[in-house]
């Protein structure tokens, strides 16, 4: 197991005046804060502040890479009395050099496997809403299969499905997705880091055990982030970040601009 | 550039000048704290300069008579006695003295800036300014404190000067005499931070802006009241010294004071000053200089303004030669004796292939085998204990002498034919001319 080492000398650059500066930062190894507006498109857009702590582990195995990035504490607090937190979401990508998953047997066989898997999950989440009411998620998982098999993890296509329960404080009822959503996940960042744009959308069926809408409910959502590193002061990285979203369970949409200043850990 | 301390370098100097070897055993014992420079100062003010003495060291000269005089100054270090030609709509003399202590130390990258006693008289209305005492200090960095690195385009780096430095000044005067009355503004202490936009290598020049916040007290005749107050200032400052044999002196400051005072009255100070001075000649070392001075003045509010021109000379005492130019401008002296006033980081005094933090004899070319000392030294004691001779227990060891029993003997080396010349020197093949063989050291 490796914790994503030392910044190296290909992450600097040097002018004409052998003056040395970043140049290169890496977006999963950092401590981030950013001050920006959420629903801009809304009449009363709210100032918003959000953290979290990014580090990875990566474990490159002879045959399967695995990269392990974490968020620590990702909160997102806005001046409305509105926010969400979670304590950790992970994100696992597994790289195998080879395009076959073999089963055991008298003589293996070799399943043709033109992909990567990933998980993606959530612990400990809180998002309150109108000050009140409050939704408590204690997980969410995805398992995807990842089309795209970069081996830098730079680039993700991934198909997935989903399984989450949520309780929602406020109106006491229990959400439950037990696999019944599916999911796709489009992610490219540049090698530099200083650029990386995602698109998600999740589509299928909730269950909900109480009020009014009880049953199964069917819906959609998607979300996108964009993130773009135009300065570094003292190589500290200062990024504009860019979200949007539309959920069709919820029928709200959201949309925020942010000015995100990072410290990265390596 | 020598790592000295303002002590250090007045006791130098005054030792350089007076040739009495009192001042090395003063200097043993006194330290570099900043009071004790101060008060270094004081004395050597005292002292009268002797005939120089400093043959061929940087910034004196001799003519073909052999005849040796002092051509460069360091005026950042001087006591001044001055007088000049004062004009604003009336011409009047004006008296001046003070005494100024720079001290660049390299080690630590910042300059000490310090005055003692600065005072000018107006002769004709009495009008007084004088300074107590007043200290700043100048840093930098080898890096610089903030670059900002744009990554709009191709990645560029810009570098954010922003070198931070403390100020005080205590006991600071300024005695006014208006139509119908006088005014005498006592600023009790002062203290601030100046952010400097431009410095030399050395931090001898600089542009620099400082904000500083002073209480005092007003005293004002007619009617006679006495205030108390506090005033916050800005001001933008610059030096510079044009000339390397330090012949020149350029400086210009500009201040804005806001004072508040408990009566309610509330004033605003502006002020500002330009001179130029030169060196014009020296009597027995003391160099003469010459000034002129633009000064711009409104007091207590912006419509009492006022002007002045002055035009004078000043005699200064005590002004050294400046220090020689760093010749490594981008490595740090190592203070280790030996040349350390150029500037250069010296890792084998003696060149003899051996760094000096491995060598015993860092002033003497010697062999790695005997550890750089030279061959005529004492010769090299394979085995540095004195052992029991019924065991091995240590009776007396060199290298440590608690040790319980003794490190093992190396293998004698004294049969071996050693060469004269440096290691770098050695030939490859000694190990075969060596009738034992190679050693260990081989």
């Amino acid at each position: 197991m490796l914790l994503s080492g030392e910044a190296v000398a290909a992450d600097y650059e040097e002018d004409d005046n052998s003056r040395a500066f970043r140049t290169s930062f890496p977006l999963h190894d950092r401590f981030s804060m950013s001050a920006g507006v959420d629903d801009v498109l809304h009449a009363q857009p709210s100032f918003s502040v959000s953290l979290a702590a990014h580090f990875t582990l990566d474990f490159p195995e002879e045959e399967i890479w695995w990269a392990l990035r974490h968020r620590i504490v990702a909160t997102e607090l806005r001046f409305d009395g509105n926010g969400r937190a979670s304590l950790i979401k992970g994100e696992y990508l597994r790289h195998d050099m080879s395009s076959f998953i073999v089963v055991p047997a008298d003589v293996d066989w070799r399943v043709p496997a033109p992909f990567d898997l990933s998980v993606d999950w959530r612990l400990i989440s809180v998002e309150l809403v109108d000050s009140t009411a409050s939704v408590f998620e204690p997980i969410a998982m995805s398992f995807s299969a990842d089309f795209c098999r970069d081996e830098a993890f730079r680039t993700r296509c991934a198909l997935g499905v989903n399984t989450a329960y949520q309780y929602d404080f406020g109106t006491k009822e229990h959400v439950i997705t037990p696999f019944s959503t599916a999911s796709i996940r489009l992610k490219h960042e540049t090698a530099s880091g200083r650029f990386a744009v995602g698109v998600q959308a999740d589509a299928g069926w909730r269950l909900r055990t109480t009020g009014t809408d009880r049953g199964w409910q069917s819906g959609w959502a998607v979300t996108s982030e964009l993130e773009w590193i135009f300065l570094a002061i003292n190589d500290q990285p200062l990024s504009l970040a860019f979200s949007a979203g539309r959920d069709g369970w919820d029928d709200s949409y959201n949309a925020g601009v942010a000015l995100r200043v990072s410290f990265p850990t390596r | 550039m020598t790592r000295k301390s303002f002590l250090g370098t007045g006791l130098e100097y005054l030792y350089s000048k007076s040739g009495q070897t009192v001042w090395p055993l003063v200097k043993e014992h006194l330290n570099r704290d900043i009071m004790k420079s101060s008060l270094t100062l004081l004395i050597a003010l005292l002292v009268l300069p002797g005939s120089a003495s400093a043959a061929d060291t940087y910034g004196y000269a001799k003519d073909e008579n052999g005849r040796q005089y002092q051509t460069r100054f360091d005026l950042r270090k001087r006591w001044f006695w001055g007088g000049a030609a004062s004009f604003d709509g009336d011409l009047t003399a004006n008296l001046q003295t003070g005494a100024v202590y720079e001290e660049f130390d390299e080690w630590e990258n910042h300059r000490d800036r310090q005055a003692f006693l600065e005072a000018t008289l107006q002769m004709s209305t009495l009008e007084l300014d004088a300074t107590l005492y007043r200290w700043d200090r100048s840093r930098r960095s080898e890096e610089p404190p903030v670059w900002i690195t744009t990554f709009i385009g191709e990645p560029r780096r810009f570098d954010v000067p922003l070198h931070l430095g403390p100020s005080i000044v205590l006991g600071r005067v300024a005695r006014r005499e208006f139509d119908t009355s006088t005014q005498t503004r006592i600023d009790v202490g002062e203290a601030g931070f100046h952010w400097t936009l431009a410095q030399s290598n050395t931090l001898e020049d600089f542009v620099r802006i400082r904000l500083a916040a002073a209480g005092g007290v007003n005293i004002r005749t007619a009617p006679d009241e006495v205030y108390g107050y506090f005033a916050p200032s800005a001001s933008l400052e610059g030096r510079w010294s044009p000339s390397d044999r330090g012949l020149w002196e350029i400086s210009f400051d500009a201040t804005a004071r806001r004072g508040f005072e408990p009566s309610g009255i509330n004033w605003t100070s502006l002020s500002s000053t330009l001179e130029v001075e030169r060196v014009l000649f020296a009597i027995n070392d003391q160099p003469l200089t010459v000034f002129i001075q633009g000064r711009a003045e409104a007091f207590n509010n912006v419509d009492d303004r006022r002007f002045w021109g002055l035009a004078g000379a000043r005699i200064n005492f005590f002004v050294p030669p400046p220090l020689p130019p760093d010749q490594c401008p981008n490595e740090k002296e190592d203070f280790d004796g030996f040349e350390d006033d150029d500037g250069c980081a010296d890792p084998d005094n003696d060149g003899d292939g051996i760094r000096d933090s491995e060598d015993n004899c860092p002033f003497e070319s010697g062999l790695r085998i005997r550890h750089g000392c030279p061959i005529s030294e004492a010769p090299y004691d394979p085995d540095p204990c004195v052992r029991d001779p019924n065991g091995s227990r240590c009776l007396s060891c060199k290298l440590d002498p608690t040790l319980p029993t003794c490190p093992p003997a190396e293998e004698p080396v004294a049969a071996e034919p050693v060469s004269e010349e440096p290691v770098a020197a050695e030939p490859p093949n000694a190990c075969e001319s060596s009738p034992e063989g190679c050693t260990d050291e081989n």
